[in-house]
């Protein structure tokens, strides 16, 4: 049992004593490697809907994501700046061949003093893909799409120039 | 115990390699958006169109957009200042509109429905553009063809004015 013990004991200082006492070794190269791809950057052109004249009831329009002529039922827009309604064109710039997920915040606020308006339903351009929210950069790492969304005029709607901004969002899938 | 430690963490890196691939870097812009609310466009009249009293003879009547009267033959009786019809546009500043005037009005005797007259009428100008502060006028004229014998009384009548944005 004593004899046991002390093999025991030897087993255990030896491995200690091999190495520090720099002994056989081996060594290898490991390889490491990130990837770095150009950030996506999204810049968007305002999107202007042009003068409209409200009515006594709420009204609305909506600009089409691919652009021109906008839907306007209640016959609200002055028809002389129709033709200057422009949909929100987005630019995206990231790595060449990536694709990408487009977002919106689901309402956003147009003011004028303490008047506003709501713009919602945000809408994309379509791609030929039939997916227009997962888009892919070009090979120059490029992408574009136009936003469109209905714009909510109230009854008697204050007149004067409303401005404000939307949300969107792009990450790479 | 370092076998348990090993796998608990192996499984937890496997986990967050998902969330972090359907997660990635995002960008966002607040684009911005713009809309111009205009004054509604309204029209209404200042002065009633007013052929003046006349004569029951056969003949016409008019009544220049200008104001001017003229009848062929000389049928107007005087004490009564024939009028264009005057109206009053206001809007939005420095907007063009349109207006549109019906082709014709039917005047009526006042106790006498079966007694009319007809007559056409023109504006002065097809539009305009409304001024610094909003505002602007146009007038309408017309020609009143009145019948041999037309019975005696006062005729009136009603036709529509109305004005749009360009």
């Amino acid at each position: 049992m004593r004899l046991i013990l002390a093999a025991t004991a030897a087993m255990l200082v030896l491995p200690s004593a091999v190495f520090a006492q720099a002994g056989p070794s081996s060594s290898a190269t490991a390889d490491a490697s990130a990837t770095v791809v150009q950030p996506l950057q999204v810049d968007c052109d305002t999107m202007h809907f042009g003068q409209l004249a409200p009515l006594s009831s709420p009204t609305y329009v909506i600009m089409p994501a691919q652009g021109s002529p906008l839907e306007d039922p209640y016959d609200i827009v002055v028809p002389g700046t129709r033709d200057f309604a422009t949909p929100g064109n987005c630019h995206v710039t990231g790595e060449p061949g990536l694709s990408y997920h487009v977002s919106f915040a689901d309402s956003a606020t147009l003011s004028h003093g303490n008047d506003t308006m709501t713009l919602s339903a945000f809408t994309i351009s379509q791609e030929v893909d039939g997916q227009p929210y997962d888009r892919l950069l070009s090979s120059t790492g490029s992408n574009g799409f136009g936003v469109g969304a209905k714009l909510n005029v109230g009854a008697n709607q204050p007149p004067g120039l409303y401005t404000g901004t939307y949300l969107v969002s792009v990450q790479y899938n | 115990m370092k076998a348990l430690l090993a796998t608990a963490a192996a499984a937890a890196f496997v986990i967050a390699t998902p969330a972090f691939a359907q997660a990635g870097p995002t960008s966002s812009v607040n684009a911005d958006a713009d809309a111009t609310i205009v004054t509604p466009i309204h029209v209404s009249q200042t002065t009633g169109l007013n052929f003046g009293s006349i004569a029951a003879i056969a003949g016409t009547v008019t009544v220049g957009s200008n104001g001017a009267s003229t009848s062929s033959p000389n049928m107007l009786v005087p004490g009564v200042t024939p009028t264009a019809g005057l109206f009053a546009v206001t809007g939005e500043p420095g907007l063009a509109y349109s207006n549109t005037v019906a082709g014709d009005v039917t005047l009526t005797n006042t106790t006498d429905s079966n007694a009319t007259m007809s007559a056409t009428l023109s504006p002065s100008a097809p539009g305009g553009t409304l001024s610094t502060t909003g505002t602007d006028s146009f007038t309408v004229g017309g020609v009143l063809t009145v019948a041999d014998a037309q019975k005696p009384g006062s005729y009136s009548g009603t036709y529509s004015v109305s004005v749009q944005y360009n």
